[in-house]
Parts: C-alpha cells; sequence; structure tokens
C-alpha cells in the first residue's frame, strides 16, 4: 500500500513539475494536516501555523523545480516551512521584541484551557527555548530525523545541531526538575532500603 | 571550596530519556488540535492563483533586467563615442571596484573564521 502511494506521489510530482494544477492540488490536501502539525509544533500558534503552511505551499509551487525526490515530500516541504518560520521570526524580531513569543505560547494554553483540556508542562518548558534549539529538538526526537538530515535542512552542520539539541534538552530537565525528582526517588528508595 | 555534584552517566541518560518522553507526548497532545482541510477546488484554485503571480513576477524582474541592461549599454556606447575618455575611466573604476569588493570579501571572511 506505501509503495503504491509513493508511486502515486511520484508521478504526481512529474505532473507537478510541469506545471499541474490538479497534482500540485492533491499533493498538498495529502501533506495540509502534516504541515499544519508540524507547524503547530514549532511555532506552539494554530493561526501562524496555518498562515506559514500557506506560504509554503506558494514557495513550493516556485521551486518545486528543485526537488530531487532523495527525501519525502512532506519531508522537503517541512524543511521549506522551517527555513520560512525561521526568516520571518528574524524579520519580526526587528519589529517587535522577544515577548510576542511568550504570548503565542499562552495562546495555545488558553486554546487548550478553553476546551477542559490539559495543558503540558513539557509544552510550557518547550516554548520557553528559542526557536533555534525547539526546532532541532522536535525534528530529531519526535519525527526522528537523523542530524546530518536536520543540518541539510537548517543549512547548519550536524555538530551545531547535536548540540543545540542538547543543550535544549538540559534546559526542559531543569525547567521540569527532573533531576530533583529522580534525586528525591533515590532517598526514598536508599531510607526504605 | 564548594563541592561539585557528579551524576553518574547512567542516571544522566535515563533521565534524558524521561524528559525526550515528556517532550513527545506533550508533542502528542497537539496532535489533537483538529486541522480543517480545504477542498481539492480550493487548492487548485491556491495553485492557479499562486503560478500566476509567479509569472507575472517573472515577467516584472525580466523586464527591469533587460531595461537596466539598455540603459547601461547606451551609456556606455554613448561615452565610447562622444568622450573616450569618460569610457576608459569608467572601465578603470569598474575594474577598481570589483577588486575592492573581492579584498573586502576577504578580509570579512579573515575576521569571521579569527573571531
Amino acid at each position: 500500500m506505501n509503495v503504491n502511494k509513493h508511486v502515486d506521489e511520484s508521478s504526481q510530482i512529474k505532473l507537478a513539475k510541469q506545471g499541474d494544477a490538479a497534482a500540485f492540488a492533491t499533493l498538498f490536501r495529502e501533506n495540509y494536516p502534516f504541515l499544519v502539525k508540524y507547524l503547530i509544533k514549532i511555532t506552539l500558534h494554530i493561526d501562524v501555523a496555518e498562515e506559514i503552511a500557506q506560504e509554503t505551499m506558494a514557495r513550493s509551487i516556485e521551486k518545486i523545480h528543485l526537488y530531487n525526490g532523495k527525501s519525502k515530500f512532506s519531508s522537503w516541504l517541512i524543511s521549506i516551512a522551517t527555513n520560512h518560520y525561521i526568516d520571518q521570526l528574524r524579520k519580526k524580531k526587528r519589529e517587535i521584541n522577544w515577548q510576542a513569543n511568550e504570548y503565542d505560547a499562552r495562546g495555545l494554553k488558553w486554546h487548550f484551557e478553553s476546551r477542559n483540556e490539559e495543558w503540558n508542562d513539557a509544552l510550557n518548558a518547550l516554548g520557553k527555548l528559542s526557536e533555534d534549539v525547539r526546532i532541532p529538538i522536535i525534528l530529531k526526537h519526535y519525527y526522528g530525523y537523523s542530524y546530518d538530515e536536520i543540518g541539510q535542512m537548517l543549512k547548519l552542520s550536524p555538530g551545531t545541531i547535536k548540540s543545540r539539541v542538547h543543550n535544549g534538552i538540559v534546559a526542559v530537565r531543569k525547567e521540569l526538575k527532573l533531576d530533583e525528582e529522580n534525586k528525591n526517588h533515590s532517598i526514598e528508595n536508599r531510607s526504605t532500603n | 571550596m564548594k563541592k561539585t555534584k557528579i551524576i553518574p552517566l547512567k542516571t544522566d541518560q535515563l533521565i534524558d530519556t524521561k524528559t525526550v518522553k515528556k517532550i513527545n507526548e506533550g508533542l502528542d497532545h497537539l496532535n489533537e488540535i483538529p486541522v480543517q482541510i480545504p477542498n481539492q477546488l480550493w487548492f487548485e484554485q491556491f495553485v492557479i492563483e499562486q503560478q500566476m503571480k509567479a509569472r507575472s513576477k517573472w515577467r516584472k524582474e525580466v523586464s527591469l533586467f533587460f531595461l537596466l541592461a539598455l540603459t547601461i549599454l547606451s551609456g556606455i556606447i554613448y561615452s565610447l563615442y562622444s568622450n573616450p575618455i569618460i569610457f576608459i575611466a569608467l572601465q578603470g573604476l569598474a575594474i577598481i571596484s570589483i577588486a575592492l569588493y573581492f579584498i573586502i570579501l576577504s578580509v570579512k571572511k579573515v575576521t569571521k573564521h579569527a573571531g
């Protein structure tokens, strides 16, 4: 079934490269939920995620001739989306102060609370990280990309990605106070023994 | 002297695994947010619109390029026939500007690597 899907996708890509609007539309419709969900995770904002998703599709129409088929189409899309989001942030950082990001995370938290759903502390901790650190963590540990692949996506060396992921995990660990929790557990274990 | 706390490597890795697990649980939570997928027609219209925008952008850029090239070329040809000294001076200025550009670029690279 996956093989059929892949064949379908590659034939759609061939047609899209020839400028076929229906083929593009099929590719986008199939990858849209994946793209938006990925963008929600890195932006922590629903509206921004939908906006970047549309801009990503527009960019991919212009850049389709550069897609070489080495990676999945969805991976290529999230690579464009990530770079576009980083570019946007750099532009906006000149205009708006850093508090905007804090507000974004609060907005998503409010979305969950308004639906009486539980908000996760790990997301809070993740939201406090800069996007330079947050994005590599999500790509590595949630989506399972290798350091090399993330490096190619973000145009950085795999070593830089590795150190950013490590530093990010340490920061989340501190924020979640997991070291203290672990210490308390070991004290409890020793006292019961 | 202040004592530094040393955590064994195994415990450290265990906490890291726990941290990643918590992060992934949190991110899984975000998948519950409903995503509204527009229909095929919307996507097709979006693509056609973007293709038209890209085409008009390309046309504008090409026209601007030809207009600029034509202006520069006419200027150069005019100076060559009306005032050859200005033409030679312009050629010299162009060579110096290119050389300066590459010198500044290499200096910047050296300072970046040294920094």
